[in-house]
């Protein structure tokens, strides 16, 4: 068996007490972050990923996927307690989670969540472990074209999955790519759009982008109408499951995964739209609708289950293909890239022991995290009784010290400013930011594989249409436009996406 | 709670026309570059194709807006909270390394933390004071960063 050797390869790099040590504070940071309302992974995982500079390329990435996994947790519990969402994946979390808590079954809540989130998060990195080898080696054989196609196939996915209006989507996402031809030409030196700085030359900082458009905004949106948390539960008790509860469970938690699993792998988002999808599917099959809204389990088993499975799976397009499906990962390309690892169907072959690594400590993290979330729950419980006037300083500096110390440049810490202050204004007027990172991640891959696609042809652009793989991805990629342009699922999408990071 | 009116009419204008002076400026900076063929394509093909992709797009989202009707309630721009948080990033930026790290950080927390309207001056010292401890404790001790912990500023009180 291959995968078994693979897997023995990968629990030999995860379990050193360097990569445990790291995988834990990973979780656990996940976990704080998930819990904490107004910073989430993307900000956490931009801010830490000048830090994992000096780390071995796979202790880095087993700390930032942490990060990312650790929070889907840690949101389930904000939402439950306080019916807020820590993470915007976890917003349906908190309609029934929150009226569990309110009839003194908190304590089935969380561990509802814990355990459909173990569950989800151990099949679905399974299927990772499964399904990435295979889809590597049909990834060696595209050539510049397909691979532009697929890009644009990616980004034209995140339009329709994004919520709001798509021609601005559309707009953010041109917005991206042309920020990130700031720099200098890959191909003829010649330094574009950098007005004179040298600190230019190098491109705009995607860590400070990324800071200032999910962390700093974020912030100035938090500041408009400042509330104080209401916790409502401040002690929970019986963390146990009856065998009924477990029976009513099963069912959902399984549905949870399959979904999760499923659309994780599209790009733009994924966890979010998984668990909506999850519990307006439990909502439809259930025999007894009028429980729904009003404490009932299955509606807090789906939706959990089914935002863990696609945050583990979310990471097949960027381990095969090198294609961040949404911002998180867009930072993990980032992470690989500052190791000097370019991501892609390479990795697999090339570092296996990385490859693996990574997968096997998604099922140690899970552990940890089913550990660290039930008997620790009074922990975090205290932390949502920080308040935010104490939490946003932390976060601004933070961001500051981590972007200074990648390059020592104080430009890319004006860049944090100017990227939240621009990406604030955005905001407010109805745009999204997960679509301008994308693009900007994205930007140059794309134009690198579109010209070496035009040399190859030979100037002729019609290269694209006659691949049949560029050419299907294309297809589907204006299929998707088309879709999310229709009015029946626009207005599908306005309910679906009612709360948002 | 207080909140102001937005119509979706300015808002979609607004952000159209950001989007169309963003592509103007790049575009008209990108016609300085050489531009090349299909088969070689120049430094300037690809950023004057989406200044002016960007630019359509842009358009066509403001005569979109002009036709829309409806309006959302928001809350009112935190103009000093962002006046704030930008000064002591750029503080952060240009004194970073001749303060140090725990004056800058006492400096910078203490100026974000006046952002938010429930902060009082002794709150905010209080958290600097409290943040610097842990980022040198944090960054310094444990990770080890190449900021001094007290600068050059500071003369012969410089510690590295």
């Amino acid at each position: 068996m291959d995968l078994l050797s693979h897997l023995a390869l990968g629990f030999e790099t995860a379990f050193t007490v360097t990569n445990l040590l790291w995988c834990f504070v990973g979780v656990l940071l996940g976990t704080l972050v998930g819990v904490l309302p107004g910073i989430g992974p993307t900000a956490t995982i931009a801010m830490l990923l000048p830090i994992t500079f000096t780390f071995a390329p796979v202790t880095a990435l087993i700390m930032l996927s942490g990060i990312y996994y650790g929070a889907q947790y840690g949101g389930s519990t904000t939402a439950i307690l306080i019916n807020l969402p820590g993470e915007s994946s976890s917003a349906v979390t908190a309609i029934d989670g929150y009226q569990m808590a309110r009839k003194g079954r908190a304590g089935a809540a969380l561990a509802t969540a814990a355990l459909g989130s173990f569950f989800a998060g151990s099949v679905a990195t399974l299927i990772l472990a499964i399904a990435a080898p295979p889809l590597a080696r049909v990834a060696l054989n595209f050539g510049a074209a397909d691979y532009f196609a697929l890009l644009v196939l990616g980004l034209l996915v995140s339009i329709s999955l994004a919520h709001g209006s798509v021609l601005k989507a559309l707009a953010m996402i041109a917005l991206g790519l042309l920020l990130g031809t700031v720099g200098q030409d890959v191909t003829s030196g010649t330094p574009r759009f950098t007005l004179g700085f040298r600190e230019l030359y190098g491109g705009i900082n995607f860590v400070s982008l990324a800071v200032g458009v999910f962390g700093v905004a974020e912030i100035f949106r938090n500041l408009e109408n400042e509330r104080t948390r209401e916790v409502g539960v401040s002690r929970v008790t019986n963390l146990w499951l009856t065998r009924a509860d477990f029976r009513a469970i099963a069912a959902p938690v399984l549905r949870g995964t399959a979904v999760g699993s499923l659309l994780g792998i599209l790009p733009g988002g994924g966890h979010v739209l998984s668990s909506f999808a999850s519990y307006s599917m439990e909502k439809n099959l259930a025999a007894d609708k009028s429980a729904f809204g009003h404490g009932a389990i299955q509606g807090v088993a789906g939706p959990e289950s089914a935002n863990n499975a696609a945050a583990q799976t979310s990471f097949i397009p960027l381990l095969t293909l090198g294609i961040p499906a949404h911002p998180v990962m867009a930072l993990i390309v980032g992470a690989f890239i500052l190791q000097g690892i370019t991501p892609g169907p390479n990795v697999i072959n090339d570092q296996p022991a990385l490859f693996w690594g990574i997968i096997a400590s998604m099922w140690i993290g899970n552990t940890m995290l089913v550990i660290l979330n039930l008997p620790l729950i009074g922990l975090w419980v205290k932390m949502l009784t920080i308040p935010y006037r104490v939490l946003f300083p932390a976060i601004v500096i933070f961001a500051s010290i981590g972007c200074y110390s990648i390059n020592n440049n104080p430009f890319d810490v004006y860049a944090i400013a100017v990227s939240g202050v621009v990406g604030y204004a955005l905001i407010r007027l109805g745009c999204e930011p997960a679509p301008l990172l994308l693009g900007f991640v994205l930007g140059p891959l794309l134009e690198e594989n579109l010209r070496r696609a035009m040399i190859l042809s030979r100037g002729d652009p019609l290269v694209f249409f006659q691949r049949p793989i560029s050419a299907t991805l294309l297809a589907l990629g204006l299929i998707c436009i088309v879709l999310a342009a229709l009015p029946s699922i626009r207005r599908k999408r306005d309910t679906v996406f009612v709360e948002e990071d | 709670m207080s909140t102001v009116v937005q119509t979706h009419r300015s808002r979609d204008v607004l952000a159209g026309l950001i989007f169309l002076a963003i592509a103007i400026a790049f575009g008209w900076e990108a016609t300085n570059y050489e531009l090349g063929r299909a088969l070689r394509m120049g430094a300037g093909f690809i950023p004057l194709t989406l200044s002016a992709l960007l630019g359509i797009l842009g358009a066509i989202v403001v005569a979109a807006g002009l036709r829309r009707e409806g309006e959302t309630e928001v809350g009112p721009v935190p103009w000093r909270g962002i006046l704030l948080v930008s000064i002591a990033l750029i503080l952060f930026g240009a004194y970073g390394r001749s303060l140090g790290l725990v004056p800058v950080v006492f400096l910078c927390s203490a100026v974000t933390a006046l952002a938010s309207a429930r902060n009082t001056v002794l709150s905010a010292l209080a958290i600097a004071a409290a943040l610097s401890a842990l980022c040198w404790l944090v960054f310094k001790l444990g990770l080890g960063v190449s900021l001094p912990t007290v600068g050059p500023l500071f003369g012969p009180l410089q510690v590295f």
